[in-house]
């Protein structure tokens, strides 16, 4: 009897130096802090719901490729007992599809729970709702409850209107893109180059809807005002000019904006792995990159 | 052989009477329920996620119900004193090494089968959809796995009390769990002493990663290769003997005083 109450305090203490462990290792891992200097408590809590929100999240990105995780470089190859770990763990380099994807939605639902101020987290929630499971009421009640907590967010409306193009819903769309210029002007730095690709990404919708309207002269300003933020966009320079000047466009605004969101689900659905499972730069579901703004420039011609 | 059924049975019954395996079981329960009540962005049922998480559970309640149940069972004979008793009948240290052994792992597979019957069960309550072959394979493989980690955990209590037993025996399971299967990435930066140690370590301690099926049941690879599986098992066996044969060596010429009774 003695022994044993020894012996559980002992354990316990062991898991929880382990549990802090961990923790500490992801903490370390962490590139930003959301808290101002001397709020450490929010530093330490903060970082723990990002901690889990991260994990979760990979969670996720494991569930997506089906169990299988990252490739490392190895020291050696072929070794018996690494031929034996992948019969009996496959680590071929698959994608789930259709209505398995829903399979990856817990994982993002308890990372957004973890961390209900991580925009990123609604955005690739809302993206695998339309773009696989096609619940667009489900994946916009998920971009509704974002901006609810994120008020402002320009991301999450350029997403509901992404959404509505999906639906054909183009006044709903035009009311987003509206919202999410608006929102951008009070509160993304212009000095950012995201930011920046991100307010042509929308210029660039608006300017199209517009023109979908007939209504040509604001077009024009909008896409004008692409040209401004990046001058080496010729194409989009041509349409304006071609517009301006009543001459017919191809393609058609109604056209370039189905194709545009057809390559942003493709753009989401890329992996950041190669054929060999080795890890790049992307993330999947994340229309919210360079690469993604380029095919908005060629998308354009 | 009878002699050793004893010494297992002895153990089946100190189980029965304690409380740990029950523990386990409501714990499980209680968070596979608590999952199933997730409302997942109203999406409906997924089941793959719950079976996912019940598997990795029992993997962890097996790993500490083996190694504290089974290092706790030599070390407590003899702080007792009913090892004297128990060694006064015609019963050979060989017999108490492979009894407690035998019975801890029996004990341990039984509530296996609990925790994959409840774990099975909710996830064919959600609908989820699972290969019987994988899931009896994992099984399978599952307590193989087991029958090492008793067996590193027995080795530890022959000349250890139950706490530096338990510890020892956690620490080094646990590596084989996380570090092992890492080694030949880690050997990419690691170089000299460290890398060799890292590369013997590769060798001496036991894959048990390989033992672990959990990725095919759960994203529905389907059952491994049978003639892998034997591989494996073969594998395990060979390990759980090797691990009994130096506990029995360790053992066999172990002394005991009485003034190490416990109160």
């Amino acid at each position: 009897m003695q022994q044993r109450s020894s012996s559980v305090p002992v354990l316990a203490a062991a898991l929880l130096w382990t549990a802090a462990f961990s923790l500490s290792c992801l903490l370390s891992a962490l590139p930003r802090v959301r808290s101002t200097p001397g709020e450490w408590a929010a530093a330490v809590f903060g970082s723990s719901r990002e901690a889990i929100a991260g994990a979760l999240y990979e969670r996720a990105d494991l569930y997506f490729h089906r169990g299988v995780g990252h490739v490392h470089e190895e020291a050696f190859a072929r070794h018996p007992f690494q031929r034996l770990t992948e019969t009996i763990s496959p680590s071929r380099h698959v994608h789930v599809h259709g209505a398995n994807i829903k399979e990856i939605m817990p994982w993002l639902w308890l990372a957004l729970q973890s961390d209900p101020y991580n925009v990123d987290l609604y955005l690739v929630s809302a993206f695998w709702l339309w773009s696989e499971a096609e619940r667009y009421d489900l994946a916009l009640r998920v971009l509704r409850q974002g901006q609810a907590r994120i008020p402002y967010n320009h991301a999450l409306q350029t997403a509901r209107g992404r959404l509505m193009l999906k639906q054909g819903r183009l006044t709903k769309a035009a009311e987003a893109f509206d919202a999410a210029l608006a929102f951008w002007e009070h509160t993304a730095d212009p000095d950012d180059e995201q930011a920046r690709f991100d307010r042509a990404e929308i210029l660039f919708y608006r300017a199209l809807l517009h023109e979908a309207d007939g209504e040509n002269e604001r077009a024009v300003g909008m896409l004008h005002e692409i040209v401004k933020l990046f001058p080496d966009r010729h194409t989009i320079a041509d349409r304006a000019r071609a517009l301006a000047a009543g001459e017919p466009v191809d393609p058609p605004a109604r056209a370039l904006l189905q194709r545009l969101v057809r390559k942003h689900e493709q753009a989401g659905h890329a992996c950041g792995r190669d054929a060999h499972g080795h890890e790049h730069e992307h993330e999947h579901g994340h229309g919210h990159d360079h690469e993604h703004e380029h095919e908005h420039e060629h998308a354009g011609a | 052989m009878r002699r050793i059924g004893v010494v297992a049975w002895v153990v089946w019954i100190e189980m029965l009477r304690r409380k740990d395996v029950y523990v386990l079981f409501i714990l499980l329960g209680a968070l596979l329920l608590s999952l199933v009540s997730l409302n997942i962005f109203g999406l409906g049922s997924t089941s793959r996620y719950v079976l996912d998480v019940g598997l990795t559970m029992s993997w962890i309640f097996g790993w500490i119900l083996a190694v504290y149940m089974t290092a706790r069972e030599l070390p407590r004979e003899e702080s007792r004193g009913t090892i004297f008793p128990l060694l006064a009948r015609p019963v050979r240290r060989a017999d108490v090494v492979i009894g407690k052994w035998l019975g801890a792992w029996s004990v341990t597979l039984t509530a296996m089968l609990l925790f994959y019957g409840l774990v099975a069960g909710v996830n064919a309550g959600l609908g989820g959809t699972l290969d019987a072959r994988a899931f009896a394979q994992g099984y399978l493989l599952h307590a193989v796995a087991l029958g090492i980690l008793c067996a590193v955990a027995l080795l530890f209590s022959t000349r250890m009390n139950h706490d530096a037993a338990s510890a020892l025996s956690f620490v080094l399971t646990g590596a084989a769990f996380v570090v092992v299967p890492r080694v030949p990435e880690l050997l990419v930066h690691q170089k000299g002493a460290a890398g060799t140690a890292l590369y013997a370590l590769y060798h001496l301690v036991p894959h048990v990663q390989l033992f672990d099926l959990r990725k095919r049941i759960v994203h529905e690879f389907g059952a491994a290769p049978a003639s892998t599986a034997a591989v494996v098992v073969l594998y395990g066996l060979v390990w759980i003997a090797l691990l009994l044969l130096v506990a029995w060596l360790a053992y066999r010429r172990k002394r005991f005083s009485r003034t190490n009774l416990s109160a």
